[in-house]
C-alpha cells in the first residue's frame, strides 16, 4: 500500500468518526426541572463556601453554639440535593447518591415507583412485552431494538431503585432485579435474615427463599454470607429467562 | 447575586442540550453524562461571575473541564465499576442503542484519556495544541494519544465481529 492510499483511507476513516459522533441518537433531553436543580445546587453551594470563608476555623464552634447553623453546613454525601428537592416521597440514602443527574436525563417522569410490587415495579407489570415497556418512558436506552431471546435492560429512573429488569421475546416482563426498591412488606437488599422470616411464611435458614406473591409471580430472595439480603428480585411464574 | 444566577440559570437552558450530548459521547451513556454535566455545571454555577470575567468562552472552558473531570473520575470509580461486574451478567445480551454502531462502540471502549482526545478533536473540531492546553498535558502527548487511538479503531472496526450467538 502506497503512503498515498493510506492518507486516504485515513482521512475517509477520520470522517467517518466525525459522523458517527454526530449522531442524532446521542442526543438527550434535560428535564424541565433540570435548570432551576442545577442553579439551586449551584447557589448552595456558594452558599456554603461563603459561610466558610465568613466563620473560619471557629466554624465548629460557631455551629455547636447557633443550633440551627448546621443545617447550613456541607454533608458528606449530599452534596447533590436535588433529587431531594424534586421527590414527592422520601427514599432510602444510598438511593440519593446518583438520582440528582439522572434526573435530568430522564425522557419522562412517571408516577414515583418506590415498591417491587407482587404484580410489578411502578407501572411495570410483568409479563410486559418489550413495546409496552418501552412506551411507559421508564427505559434508559428507548432506542435499543427488542432482543430476541431474554435482554437486560436499564431503566431510566433517578433513584435506580431498580438495578434492571429483564424481558423475554416470548414471555415479556421477566425478572427485575432491585437495588434499593423494597417489597410491600419492607424487605430490601440488606435486610436481615430474621426480618425476611418474620415477613414471610418461609422455611428457616435457606440460601434462597421463593416467595409467591399470589399475582403470577414470586419474590426471590438470596442471602448472603453475612445473613443479610444480597440480591432481591420480582420473577414472572411464566418465563424462560432462569 | 440573584441577578448573577439568572444569567447563570439562562445560560445553563441555552446550553444544557449541547452539554448533555457532549457529555454522552465523552462518558458513552445517558447517567455518566447527566452526572458529568451537573457536576461540573454546579461547581461553575457557584463561581459564576469569576468565570465570566476569566473566559469569554465559558462553553469550551466548561468542556475542558468535562473532560479533565472524566478523565479523573473514571480513574477513580474504576475499581469499584469492575467489581459490579457480576458474574450472573452472563448469558443476557445488554440492550445497546449502538449495537449496530461498531465505531461508537469502539469509542466507547477507548482509554478515557484517548477518548477525550478522540472527542475534542472529532467532535469539537480542536486542534492539537488546544486540547492539549485543555487537558493539561503536551502537544506530543495529544497526538501520540490520538494516533494510539485512531489505530485501535482502525483495527476493531476493520475486524469484522460474529455478533449471533
Amino acid at each position: 500500500m502506497t503512503e498515498h492510499d493510506d492518507d486516504a483511507e485515513l482521512a475517509e476513516f477520520t470522517d467517518g468518526l466525525r459522523a458517527s459522533l454526530a449522531d442524532d441518537r446521542l442526543a438527550l433531553r434535560p428535564t424541565a426541572a433540570a435548570k432551576d436543580a442545577i442553579v439551586a445546587a449551584a447557589r448552595r453551594r456558594r452558599r456554603r463556601r461563603e459561610i466558610g470563608y465568613a466563620t473560619g476555623g471557629s466554624l465548629a464552634v460557631a455551629a455547636a453554639l447557633a443550633g440551627g447553623v448546621l443545617l447550613a453546613i456541607p454533608q458528606p454525601g449530599t452534596e447533590s440535593s436535588l433529587a431531594q428537592d424534586a421527590r414527592p416521597t422520601s427514599a432510602p440514602p444510598a438511593a440519593e447518591a446518583r438520582s440528582g443527574a439522572d434526573v435530568m436525563a430522564r425522557q419522562l417522569a412517571p408516577s414515583r415507583p418506590t415498591r417491587l410490587g407482587p404484580r410489578g415495579y411502578g407501572v411495570l407489570r410483568l409479563g410486559m412485552s418489550y413495546a409496552e415497556i418501552r412506551q411507559t418512558g421508564m427505559l434508559a436506552h428507548p432506542a435499543a431494538p427488542p432482543a430476541t431471546g431474554c435482554a437486560r435492560y436499564r431503566l431510566a429512573e433517578a433513584g435506580r431503585e431498580v438495578r434492571d429488569i429483564v424481558v423475554s421475546a416470548e414471555d415479556g416482563l421477566a425478572v427485575v432485579t432491585a437495588s434499593t426498591a423494597s417489597t410491600p412488606e419492607g424487605v430490601s437488599v440488606g435486610s436481615t435474615r430474621e426480618q425476611v422470616e418474620r415477613s414471610y411464611p418461609v422455611d428457616r435458614s435457606a440460601a434462597r427463599y421463593t416467595i409467591a406473591t399470589g399475582a403470577g409471580g414470586y419474590y426471590r430472595v438470596t442471602i448472603g454470607a453475612d445473613d443479610r439480603v444480597s440480591r432481591l428480585q420480582l420473577v414472572n411464574e411464566k418465563q424462560d429467562c432462569g | 447575586m440573584a441577578s448573577d444566577l439568572a444569567d447563570f440559570g439562562e445560560f445553563v437552558e441555552a446550553e444544557l442540550s449541547g452539554l448533555l450530548r457532549y457529555g454522552y459521547v465523552l462518558t458513552g451513556n445517558p447517567h455518566d453524562a447527566s452526572d458529568l454535566v451537573q457536576t461540573v455545571l454546579e461547581k461553575i454555577g457557584s463561581r459564576w461571575p469569576s468565570v465570566r470575567r476569566k473566559t469569554t468562552d465559558p462553553v469550551a472552558y466548561i468542556r475542558r473541564s468535562m473532560a479533565n473531570a472524566h478523565i479523573s473520575r473514571w480513574r477513580r470509580v474504576k475499581r469499584e465499576t469492575l467489581v459490579a461486574e457480576t458474574p450472573e451478567q452472563r448469558g443476557y445480551t445488554e440492550a445497546d442503542p449502538f449495537e449496530h454502531e461498531p465505531l461508537l462502540r469502539a469509542v466507547g471502549q477507548l482509554p478515557p484519556r484517548q477518548r477525550a482526545v478522540i472527542v475534542l478533536r472529532y467532535y469539537e473540531g480542536l486542534s492539537e495544541s488546544e486540547i492539549a492546553d485543555s487537558l493539561g498535558v503536551s502537544p506530543g502527548t495529544v497526538k501520540s494519544q490520538a494516533s494510539k487511538a485512531i489505530a485501535t479503531l482502525r483495527t476493531r472496526v476493520g475486524t469484522p465481529i460474529e455478533s449471533d450467538g
